[in-house]
């Protein structure tokens, strides 16, 4: 399962209600930036009493008045001095009373506070920017996906010995493609390869060298426990991986030894897609170790037509998209680490301007907005899964922004026809996949496969 | 005097050749096409039943037609007014009029006239001529409307007519030989209304006949919210067909100005794709310059070959049923389960 943090269930409850909050909004023409005009407290301010005029004010004394020409130089004077000195503390008051609520309402914050100081935080910096100068084209999926999980790791990981694990693991490949008497120019070929490596047991004759399949990981497999749980690093080292590191490491031993191979995604999954010479494309699901026709992903019964029309699902990922999940990965490393703060919308801006309709960049902002949100209207004594409450945001333009923001994102991805998978939902799907009819579905795959493999090397 | 009166009658019924009834066609394809260009002369209903009328060589029965909708449009209005829908979204008022429609295709409903109590019985499916090859008519709304008994064509365009009636729009949705519905709701987003069951079935039920590549979703040959042009294409096709069934040694002129004229409303309308290049295959096989043919034939090869590329393929009229059935079958794997709102029963 790919790492999100769910509120979409809450999040039905909230939008809902977003829409009379909305419809009210756009009335109110309010601005973007929070303007303070007059010292009129707002109900919204829960916690903060409008400070009496007459608080420091000294009740004034109720003179009986004095026949005009009784009044002497001297009580005039007096009465003028009264006045100035009330009008005095009339100002000071005013003048209380405005910086109370200034200092309210700068304490306020509409973005989380930031992690930078924190420790290795300035890693992920460093990530970001070595990303950014990348050709989003052509680049080494090996060397992005290592630096992710190295800045969430705080620089423990080692890259030259990663590349030799990559590197030797490419020889063993190749020499085992020519043992089995393998075309080596065939992208299917080398698909195929890949695919053995994955899920069976391979020995190579003349060293001896033996590789057994990879394991899928029921424990953690949304890395909940521990984010470094869906590292490539932790399926290299232990032997077992999930719907993630998976395909990813697929991508990097594929790019060493010159295969074409992509990757795609399902509700809460991904997968490889790729194509034979005759340009007819297969899926290969690397959690089971099987090929898998487009109906049993169909089938999980939460892909829309809308998502197809849009391209969130199902197709083969470019090199520009593929970078954009990377993206993903790091902001979702990142949160993980950390939590949320500008990092992780920097981040998702940057996933989602080289592939805009990446449906885990946009989950992930959601959830960022959605957190944000709960985060300012805390601060405001809102809560905001209550709709007589929420309405009140209406009186706070900046939290209002933030809402409206929210709101947009979801009406976005219901738009783009994505709908919220359970996991319970996900875990049936996947499991569904070893039986009977998906298993025939699966030889036959194999069968025709090695019927092509041998034709190719009769030729 | 009267005898006169019933000789001029004969004769003018035997001289009614082919000719004058191609009339009837010419006729509903200039209005097809004015809808096309000019969206306010829109009807749907219009649409369909200038197609049916003129298969029936202007004989349909208006009269009945008008009255029959007008009754269903009556009882929706009062459904309406009359039962409560329990719905939180401001589109109440927009998904309460889809509702009664449903309930007027699909429900049970009792009714008291004059102080006796009846039980309105709602239209059924007919199992026994699914694809007009008996008799074309038989996929028609006007056939619904007598019989009460239609099909996947004929009770998503009665669906159509009906929404339309009411004000509100209901958008047709093509899979592999069916037609189906698609609304959009605040709640619930898109969903699917299926009439030939009365169930509100998920899209991977219209994904399982196992005749949907993944390529006609993208592209729309499949699945998508039809809007009225694309509607109209449909229509269009009917009458393509409706002519063929009339005319089957015609010359394929009028089948191709209608398919043209569909394709450029719905460019990747695969059945009007298909017709389009099935009728110039017959013309090529006529063709006696056969360098000419052989030119033509290089041409259609391209034809047929963008149709598979935009993801159609063909699925065997035999399969269909077993298909459909699924969702009776297999209800609760493909009914929506989120539309809690109508699913009343």
């Amino acid at each position: 399962m790919l790492p999100s943090k769910s509120h979409i269930n809450l999040f039905f409850v909230i939008f809902s209600f977003l829409w009379a909050v909305f419809t009210y909004a756009q009335n109110q023409q309010f601005p973007g930036i929070p303007e303070f005009k007059a010292p009129v407290p707002s109900p919204l301010l829960g916690s903060f009493n409008q400070p009496s005029a007459n608080r420091n004010q000294p009740q004034l004394p109720t003179p009986i008045y004095p026949q005009r020409n009784n009044y002497t130089e001297r009580q005039y004077r007096a009465e003028i001095q009264n006045v100035e000195r009330n009008e005095a503390l009339r100002t000071q008051s005013i003048r209380d009373m405005e910086s109370d609520i200034e200092q309210h309402l700068s304490a306020l914050k509409y973005n989380f506070p930031s992690h930078y100081n924190k420790e290795g935080a300035k890693l992920y910096y460093d990530t970001f920017k070595a990303m950014q100068s990348v050709d989003p084209d052509n680049y080494s999926i090996k060397d992005i996906n290592f630096g992710i999980e190295n800045a969430f790791t705080a620089n423990t990981e080692n890259k030259a010995e990663f590349d030799k694990i990559i590197k030797e693991t490419g020889q063993f490949l190749k020499a085992k493609m020519k043992e089995l008497g393998y075309d080596s120019n065939s992208n299917l070929a080398k698909n195929y390869i890949l695919f053995q490596f994955f899920s069976e047991t391979l020995q190579l004759k003349a060293t001896g060298q033996k590789h057994f399949p990879f394991k899928y990981d029921f424990n953690d497999y949304m890395g909940k426990k521990d984010w470094s749980n869906m590292f490539v690093s932790k399926l290299i080292r232990s032997g077992t991986g999930q719907c993630h590191s998976m395909p990813i490491l697929y991508l990097i031993l594929a790019e060493e030894i010159g295969a074409v191979s992509y990757l795609s995604f399902s509700p809460n999954h991904s997968y490889i897609k790729f194509q034979d010479e005759r340009n007819k494309w297969y899926n290969l699901e690397l959690t089971n170790g099987m090929f898998t026709t487009d109906s049993f992903i169909l089938n999980s019964g939460f892909i829309k037509s809308e998502a197809l029309q849009n391209q969130i699902y199902m197709q083969p990922l470019s090199k520009r998209q593929l970078l954009s999940q990377s993206y993903v990965d790091l902001a979702a490393g990142y949160f993980h680490k950390y939590g949320y703060d500008q990092f992780v919308e920097v981040t998702l801006n940057m996933a989602l301007e080289l592939y805009p309709n990446n449906i885990n960049a946009n989950k992930l902002k959601a959830n960022y907005y959605t957190d944000l949100l709960f985060y300012v209207t805390r601060q405001l004594g809102i809560n905001p899964e209550k709709r007589e409450e929420l309405v009140k945001i209406k009186d706070n333009p900046a939290a209002m922004a933030i809402l409206i923001k929210t709101q947009q994102q979801y009406r976005l991805m219901d738009e783009s026809g994505f709908e919220y998978m359970p996991a319970d939902a996900y875990e049936k799907w996947l499991q569904s996949l070893n039986n009977e009819k998906n298993r025939q579905n699966n030889e036959t795959f194999s069968k025709q496969f090695k019927g092509l493999l041998k034709t190719k090397v009769k030729q | 005097m009267k005898k006169i009166i019933y000789l001029v009658l004969l004769l003018g019924f035997l001289s009614s050749t082919a000719q004058n009834k191609e009339v009837f066609f010419e006729k509903s394809y200039t209005q097809l096409n004015q809808m096309l260009e000019q969206p306010k002369d829109y009807s749907f209903k219009k649409a369909v039943f200038s197609v049916e009328d003129a298969y029936l060589d202007g004989n349909l029965d208006t009269v009945f037609i008008n009255n029959q909708i007008k009754v269903l449009h009556n009882l929706s209005l009062s459904l309406i007014k009359e039962r409560f829908l329990y719905y939180p979204e401001k589109d109440k008022e927009t998904v309460n009029k889809w509702a009664s429609v449903f309930e007027v295709m699909c429900d049970t409903i009792p009714m008291n006239l004059n102080n006796k109590n009846y039980d309105y019985i709602p239209f059924g499916y007919d199992f026994n001529d699914v694809f007009g090859h008996r008799q074309w008519s038989d996929m028609f709304v006007s056939k619904l409307l007598i019989t009460r008994k239609g099909n996947c064509h004929s009770l998503p365009y009665l669906y159509k007519i009906l929404s339309e009636e009411l004000g509100v729009e209901a958008n047709l949705a093509l899979a592999p030989n069916h037609i189906y519905i698609k609304h959009k709701s605040q709640k619930d987003g898109w969903y699917n209304t299926e009439l030939t069951s009365g169930i509100f079935p998920i899209d991977a039920w219209l994904m399982a006949s196992g005749y949907v590549h993944i390529d006609a979703i993208t592209n729309g040959v499949y699945m998508k919210a039809l809007d009225n042009n694309e509607s109209i294409a449909l229509v269009l096709l009917d009458l393509a067909q409706a002519y063929q069934n009339k005319f089957a040694e015609n010359d394929g002129t009028f089948i191709l100005k209608c398919c043209e004229a569909a394709i450029k409303a719905y460019p990747n309308f695969a059945n009007a794709l298909i017709l389009k290049a099935e009728t110039r295959k017959t013309q090529i096989e006529k063709e006696k310059n056969t360098q000419l043919a052989t030119l033509q034939l290089r041409e259609l090869e391209k034809q047929y070959a963008h149709i598979h590329q935009i993801g159609y393929r063909n699925m065997p009229e035999s399969m269909y049923l077993n298909w459909l059935l699924t969702l009776k079958t297999e209800r609760n794997k493909y009914e929506n389960k989120k539309l809690d709102t109508f699913n009343t029963r």
